[in-house]
């Protein structure tokens, strides 16, 4: 927990040499503010380089951006132009219906794909700890899927997917009997689902790996307390386990929900955002605007709203662990 | 973890055996399909009922994606493009981490929020307009193109994970070392890298997965052929009338395995490394 | 480091002056000034294109690149591997050519993009069409109209698509009955070969919520009378009786039983796998399916009977198809002008149209090849339907053209898929989204 809360816990900059031990027999002021100020020198020395490519290749593009995004923008044959500056893109944007179906989907894949990959993962990390041989074994498997190249993972799943010739398709009609070719990637509720499963299978594996460590990490004592008392497993989970997995879980949360909003690698692979738009995400339907119809004002206004929404969310999330971090570290 | 009561324990234990045979089967079910199918000649791919085993088993697709179809030039941009993003990386955020972690500067606390920020930013957000400045500086369809922006979307959680590593090296060491008359530099290249090794291993593990699996901006940036990355490659291969699975699973074994094998071997880091960022500090 | 600040520095000097100087630099002539001559020293090209089948299974593509070479001998062709889809292709074309990239010299393209890529300069301009009056009458002026944004033509024409009707000719027998000339009967016929179990569908097409379906109401549309915008794509006329007959026809049929309400599904594979697994007693698609109903994995070769369209009953004319097909542009940044422009060039005249016409199922943009009697003459009945079709072009015209398409099959999807509903609603919704797309305020 510690590299997120001392991001929510120490927003406001440190007095300078505040955490440095002072030390027995210091030399006279003098002298001690001239090697801080050298060292804050060496330190600005080493961090510049960092911060000029972050400044460079995020910061300023997240600026122009947002220029672009109240601007007319065409490609030529130099280059491109900015034309006018306009807010029709926001209106553009406010008018399209796929704009609000977008981010209804995101908002609705994250949420749903993110809590079943929470519950499984928390399910799986629960069976990992109690697994005593195979233990190894078995998470060296889990983190295959997640080694695994997403473009490479959703490639295999249109495989199995693929209305004639999908191993699924054939589970579904030859051995569950289901009438007619199931199009599952050609109807939208089907398809929908048919894209959280093969999300769901690459990335639980991940919850599962930190919701481990997490419970390796308790107190065993705690336990022992409980087990005198006499709690059944199932009290003992929910009672001792969960509270304390919190803070772990919230870490495995954030992380979900932020990749899952930029969801991106699997509808284009898996479905193109079809059928028509039905698993179009904001970052496809971003993508599409502006480089399939090249239409960058609007584009530009998709992707700031979108930077916006994640930023939003992320504050709330940073707030919200704040509180919490608090609570615990109170009680 | 074991529990004091005999019988309660026998029961939970064969609820946790079939709940890892349930994980382990569907963990592997699909890794298994594309093993097999990576195998299987062009027709037995699209059979229908599906051949559970391949029976006519073949190298023929290994040989269409790496002969063919050029499936090793992508490898050649993928390893070129990551493991220079990944070296990078590792170099920038080791000096900025300690920086952060121990120099007295002003504004550091501000500096950390700000790069928590940036660093869960979408990728889409900043597309535009980096692809049209590097359109302008001709960086477009190069593997610089791709290597700049790859450090820098990395940095930010780079450099959080090295300051929360160094902050747990002992102080004492330092003092040490300037005592003796070393030069900061001096100081953090021989005194602090051996101690924060596992931080190096944390960083370059999640800079190479994520560059190695990046998708968006290599297919925006790169999309001319002879740059293509793995995915953007693996993505794009296919013709109208037929997606040759057979070769993209080939290929995909090819790119998995190495890395799979590396996991295996590695895992104890990994996991560690997964974990550290998150959990301890 | 030292570069990535003078990048930064380089990018930011770049756009500033990028966004002052405006328009100023948009809308050059990029062959101003560039050779268009066909080079004499050994020069290669690549040719973008998708793989093109012959009549023996063999790659069209270089067949033709090959007579090329003979009749141009220091020009090497090699051709380039496309993405699957035409979405995927265009979005890669286009982040390509955008980005300056001189590959591919010459790519095959859609015929609804001249507009488009024009409009974003991702393509050459390739002469003004009338001061060109002898090269561009030599095709149907369709063909040659679709080509046209603004005074300058930005493709030359390889291949034309057509719509048909493909129906069971041993089933029609069977049951004694006619071939439709009218969509009345084609009902009525449908649902007498249902009913009497021959096929679990009458009629298939293509409804799902994409391009196909543009291209279904379009014909439609113009079969009841109507049009979905002018011919320059200024005005939007879809708001009319003809359009809400369409889209009550076009849900009657889903609501009759004719068409299973997956069409609205279905997009041209989808309606061909239906067809050829002997499903379907209709199909309305493209020429390329006579070649795929008579495949030999087809349950239903050799059964298979094609014809011209239907109309309605008392209006207009039969045979009218939206037109499709694929052309060849350049790009502008290629680095061989004048070779790219002879190869793309060569592929619309008479020596390659008749090569592709004589050994391919492709139907040949050029008149005089299309109605040549060794062309029309041959087993594919699609080459004779071709000439007696008339094609109906969709408001390609616009540089939105691809938001005006999509402001089309959003709102007619719901409608067949539903079998009904709101149809002068839907159509009323249509109209709007299509002038708000024409203006370039939809996305």
């Amino acid at each position: 927990m510690r590299m997120l809360t001392e991001g929510a816990a120490v927003p406001a900059p440190r007095p300078p040499g505040d955490d440095r031990r002072p030390r027995a027999g210091a030399p006279v002021r003098d002298h001690r503010d001239a090697n801080e100020r050298r060292m804050a020198r060496v330190g600005w020395i080493y961090t510049m380089p960092s911060l000029v490519v972050i400044a460079a290749v995020t910061i300023f593009p997240i600026l122009f951006s947002v220029v672009l995004s109240f601007a007319r923008v065409r490609i030529t044959y130099e280059g491109f132009s900015v034309e006018a500056l306009t807010l029709r893109n926001y209106l553009a944007l406010l008018n399209s219906g796929d704009w609000y179906y977008a981010i209804a989907f995101t908002v609705g894949y994250t949420v749903v794909t993110v809590a079943v990959e929470l519950v499984l993962g928390t399910l799986a990390a629960l069976i990992l700890e109690r697994l005593a041989g195979a233990r190894g074994w078995l998470m060296a498997l889990l983190l295959i899927p997640w080694s695994m190249i997403t473009v490479v993972s959703a490639q295999l799943w249109s495989y199995m997917y693929n209305s004639s010739y999908g191993v699924i398709t054939w589970v579904l009609e030859a051995v569950l009997g289901l009438e007619s070719a199931p199009l599952i990637l050609g109807r939208p509720l089907p398809a929908i689902t048919a894209m959280m499963v093969a999300d769901i299978w690459k990335t639980t594996p991940f919850v599962a790996i930190i919701v481990l460590a997490g419970l390796v990490m308790l107190p065993r004592d705690v336990y022992e307390a409980a087990e005198v008392d006499g709690a059944s497993s199932w009290t003992m989970f929910w009672r001792v386990t969960l509270p304390q997995l919190r803070a772990t879980i919230a870490v495995a949360l954030l992380f979900r929900v932020l990749q899952a909003f930029g969801v991106f690698d699997l509808p284009f692979v898996l479905t193109g955002g079809g059928p028509g738009v039905a698993t179009q995400s904001l970052a496809v339907m971003g993508y599409k605007v502006l480089f399939q119809d090249l239409n960058i004002g609007p584009g530009a206004a998709i992707a700031t709203s979108t930077g916006l929404l994640v930023g939003g969310a992320c504050l709330l999330c940073l707030k919200a662990f704040r509180s919490q971090i608090g609570r615990e570290e109170l009680s | 973890m074991t529990r004091s009561r005999p019988r309660g324990r026998r029961r939970v234990f064969t609820l946790v055996n079939l709940g890892a045979l349930l994980l382990a089967l569907g963990t592997a079910a699909p890794l298994y399909w594309l093993v097999a199918n990576a195998l299987k000649p062009g027709a037995e791919i699209g059979r229908v009922p599906p051949t559970a085993w391949p029976e006519d088993a073949t190298l023929d697709n290994f040989e269409d994606a790496f002969v063919g179809a050029g499936f090793g030039t992508y490898i050649g941009n993928s390893l070129l493009i990551s493991l220079s993003a990944t070296v990078v990386v590792v170099g920038l955020s080791t000096f900025s981490g300690y920086a952060l972690a121990r120099l007295p500067m002003r504004g550091r606390g501000p500096i950390m929020v700000a790069l928590l920020m940036i660093s869960v930013y979408p990728a889409i957000a900043v597309l535009t307009p980096l692809y049209l400045a590097e359109r302008q500086l001709g960086l477009l369809n190069s593997h610089l193109g791709l290597i700049i922006p790859y450090v820098a979307f990395n940095l930010p959680f780079a450099i959080w994970i090295m300051r929360n590593y160094m902050l747990s090296v002992p102080r004492g060491l330092e003092d040490a070392a300037r005592v003796d008359g070393a030069t900061p530099t001096r100081t953090v290249l021989w005194i602090i890298l051996p101690q924060v090794r596992p931080g190096l291993f944390t960083v370059g593990v999640f800079t190479f997965t994520a560059t190695w699996t990046e998708f968006l901006m290599a297919l925006t940036i790169n999309s001319q052929d002879a740059y293509r990355t793995i995915p953007v490659g693996m993505a794009l291969f296919g013709t109208v009338y037929e997606v040759p699975y057979g070769t993209i699973f080939a290929a995909a074994v090819s790119v998995t395995a190495p890395i799979a094998i590396l996991v295996l071997v590695f895992r104890r880091f990994v996991v560690s490394g997964l974990t550290a960022g998150a959990v301890k500090g | 480091m030292r570069l990535s600040r003078r990048t930064l520095l380089r990018a930011a000097a770049a756009m500033a002056a990028t966004s002052l100087a405006g328009c100023a630099t948009g809308g050059g002539d990029p062959l101003a000034g560039r050779s268009t001559a066909v080079p004499e020293e050994p020069v290669s090209i690549g040719w973008m294109a998708q793989r093109l089948a012959d009549n023996e299974g063999r790659d069209l593509r270089r067949t033709l690149a090959e007579a090329f070479q003979r009749r141009y001998p220091t020009i090497t062709v090699h051709l380039t591997e496309v993405p699957p889809t035409t979405d995927v292709r265009r979005t890669t074309l286009t982040t390509q050519i955008a980005s300056g990239s001189p590959q591919p010299d010459v790519y095959l393209g859609d015929c609804v993009w001249p507009a488009q890529f024009a409009h974003n300069s991702l393509a050459a301009p390739l002469g003004a069409v009338a001061e060109h009056r002898r090269f561009w009458d030599g095709f149907p002026e369709p063909v040659a109209e679709a080509v046209r944004y603004g005074r300058q033509a930005w493709a030359y024409p390889l291949y034309v698509d057509y719509a048909f009707l493909y129906y069971r000719a041993d089933l029609l027998d069977k049951h004694g009955l006619a071939v439709p000339r009218t969509w009345e009967e084609l009902v009525r016929t449908a649902l007498r070969l249902k009913e009497a179990g021959d096929v679990r569908y009458g009629f298939v097409w293509q409804a799902a919520s994409s391009e196909a379906l543009t291209c279904n109401v379009n014909e439609l549309l113009a079969d009841a009378g109507g049009a979905l915008m002018d011919a320059e794509a200024r005005r939007v006329l879809v708001r009319s009786d003809a359009a809400r007959h369409t889209l009550e026809f076009m849900a009657g049929l889903v609501a009759d039983g004719v068409s299973p309400a997956a069409v609205g599904t279905f997009a041209e594979e989808q309606a061909m796998t239906a067809f050829s697994s002997g499903q379907a007693a209709f199909l309305r698609n493209w020429s390329y399916a006579w070649g795929a109903a008579n495949a030999e994995r087809s349950a239903v070769r050799g059964k298979v009977g094609a014809t011209l369209r239907p109309a309605f009953d008392g209006v207009g004319r039969r045979g009218l198809a939206t037109m499709g097909g694929w052309h060849n542009f350049v790009n502008p940044h290629t680095e061989q002008l004048g070779a790219a422009l002879a190869f793309a060039r060569w592929m619309a005249e008479e020596e390659a149209q008749t090569l592709m016409a004589t050994t391919s199922p492709y139907t040949p943009a050029l008149s005089s090849v299309l109605s040549a009697p060794a062309v029309v003459g041959q087993d594919n009945p699609t080459f004779r339907l071709a000439s007696e079709a008339e094609l109906v072009l969709r408001p390609t015209r616009s540089p939105y053209y691809p938001q005006i398409s999509k402001a089309v099959y959003t709102n007619v999807n719901p409608i067949v898929v539903a079998g009904g509903g709101d149809v002068g609603g839907a159509v009323d919704a249509m109209a709007d989204e299509m002038t708000q797309a024409r203006d370039g305020a939809a996305l």
